[in-house]
């Protein structure tokens, strides 16, 4: 019950700390999807140059950790601009940049999936590559796509506990706040990981569902 | 229509078309018969350039397809294609499966597309199947919706590729009537075919392939009664064994 009364004690910390890992989560999921979209065209392109930078964006950001590429971010806008970055906009700008190589991936992965038969067949048909992508591949590929869209927030939610480390308040950080005021190291963590728990286990239900309705047109 | 010149194809290393020249003629029903890998599925591929020669050219019409750019969709219009696996688009009915190229290319408005659906369906005899999707058709139903979403197009020529060798043997039948309809109607077609009997009651000239090249060719009867190639009465004495 101790754990009740200290989370009620401090619950605006956590209430705070929720809302801003979920817009960071969130408007870096919409930033990786941007972005992302447009390494996975640049990767399946027929020119080797185009697919190669790509490439290599994909492996740089998925072989380096995340909180490195953040601190990267924070410290090197002094190198490069000479002054501080605010710490929300240097992890929303990590944590795209980051996200952006795993979406390219899944977008990839789901067009991919899409038997060439379906491609042959509407090319024979005499529609252009645009109209096969938009009325044949993009329709079946989202059904893919969109489920493992919702995993990677749910890694990002779980992920951006990082941005803590430049101080962004996010749950993470509302949690180092409690174990100082309240002098209790262990239990604002457990109350911490609770709420992450319920997050991601209702997202992941939520999605597993959608999930469900996409493939019953199969 | 269509004329092939010095045609070649490698895939790697592999030489799977070797210098194949052929001319056929408009409402000539050819069919192209040989032993797995011959190259006869990837000569039919080539004509709608699905996959690209590597050196020769392919004429339709006059029209030299390899130099045809971006004009390449304006030619595959006139060419239907009928793939082994259907390739029906999963996620539209039988009736947007039909309609969706003649509506996206712009060769006809929602009424005529629909109303042409509706003759095709009807010569298929699948009007009641307007409304399903593809997965839930048969085999021999999902491949008389390929043809009829190819015919929607009206092309000039309709290529077949082994159109009825994924088929269970008791489909094999109505898809094959529907393709003896068609060259009835005087389509020019080219079929890739293990049907034998279909190639030589159907068929006004039949070619035999062997390791990229074209062996033989003649008339149906010819070809079939008095083969001349040692390559060919072997092939054909196998196949029609039983």
């Amino acid at each position: 019950m101790f754990i009740v009364e200290l989370f009620l004690e401090y619950k605006h910390y956590y209430i705070t700390g929720i809302k801003v890992t979920l817009l960071l989560s969130f408007l870096s999921l919409i930033a990786g999807v941007l972005l992302g979209t447009f390494l996975s065209l640049l990767k399946m392109s027929k020119y080797k140059l185009l697919s190669s930078i790509s490439t290599a964006y994909i492996e740089v950001f998925r072989g380096t950790p995340m909180m490195v590429q953040i601190a990267l971010v924070y410290f090197g806008s002094y190198v490069v601009m000479g002054m501080s970055m605010d710490g929300f906009l240097a992890a929303l700008i990590a944590v795209s940049l980051n996200s952006a190589a795993y979406v390219a991936e899944i977008i990839r992965s789901g067009i991919q999936s899409i038997d060439k038969g379906q491609w042959e067949a509407s090319r024979s048909l005499g529609l252009s590559n645009r109209q096969t992508m938009r009325h044949i591949i993009l329709p079946q590929a989202i059904k893919n796509i969109l489920p493992a869209l919702g995993n990677e927030f749910v890694t990002l939610i779980k992920e951006t506990a990082v941005a803590s480390t430049i101080g962004v308040a996010d749950l993470m950080y509302a949690s180092k706040i409690v174990q100082s005021t309240s002098y209790q190291a262990f239990n604002p963590l457990i109350i911490v990981a609770v709420i992450y728990f319920i997050i991601t286990f209702t997202l992941s239900r939520l999605i597993g569902a959608l999930e469900r309705r996409l493939s019953r047109s199969d | 229509m269509i004329k092939i010149e010095n045609l070649n194809k490698y895939f790697g290393e592999k030489h799977v078309l070797k210098d194949i020249n052929l001319e056929i003629k408009k409402g000539e029903v050819v069919a192209l018969i040989g032993p797995s890998g011959s190259g006869k599925s990837t000569l039919v591929r080539c004509i709608d350039y699905l996959e690209e020669p590597t050196s020769g050219s392919i004429y339709i019409d006059g029209e030299n397809i390899a130099k045809a750019g971006k004009y390449i969709d304006r030619i595959r219009q006139k060419i239907g294609m009928v793939f082994q696996h259907f390739n029906l688009f999963p996620h539209k009915t039988v009736m947007e499966n039909i309609t969706l190229a003649p509506l996206l290319t712009g060769k006809l408005t929602k009424d005529e597309a629909e109303k042409k659906a509706m003759e095709l369906l009807k010569t298929m005899d699948l009007l009641d199947k307007k409304d399903a999707y593809p997965n839930s058709l048969s085999g021999g139903q999902k491949q008389r919706i390929a043809i009829a979403r190819a015919l929607a197009m009206e092309p000039e020529i309709m290529l077949f590729d082994e159109a009825t060798s994924a088929l269970d043997p008791e489909m094999v039948g109505e898809v094959l009537s529907v393709m003896k309809y068609l060259a009835e109607t005087g389509m020019t077609m080219i079929v890739v075919t293990h049907e034998m009997a279909f190639a030589k009651q159907v068929a006004d000239r039949v070619i035999f392939m062997a390791d990229g090249e074209i062996v033989e060719e003649n008339s149906a009867k010819e070809l079939f009664e008095k083969p001349q190639h040692p390559r060919t009465r072997d092939f054909l004495s196998k196949v029609l064994q039983y």
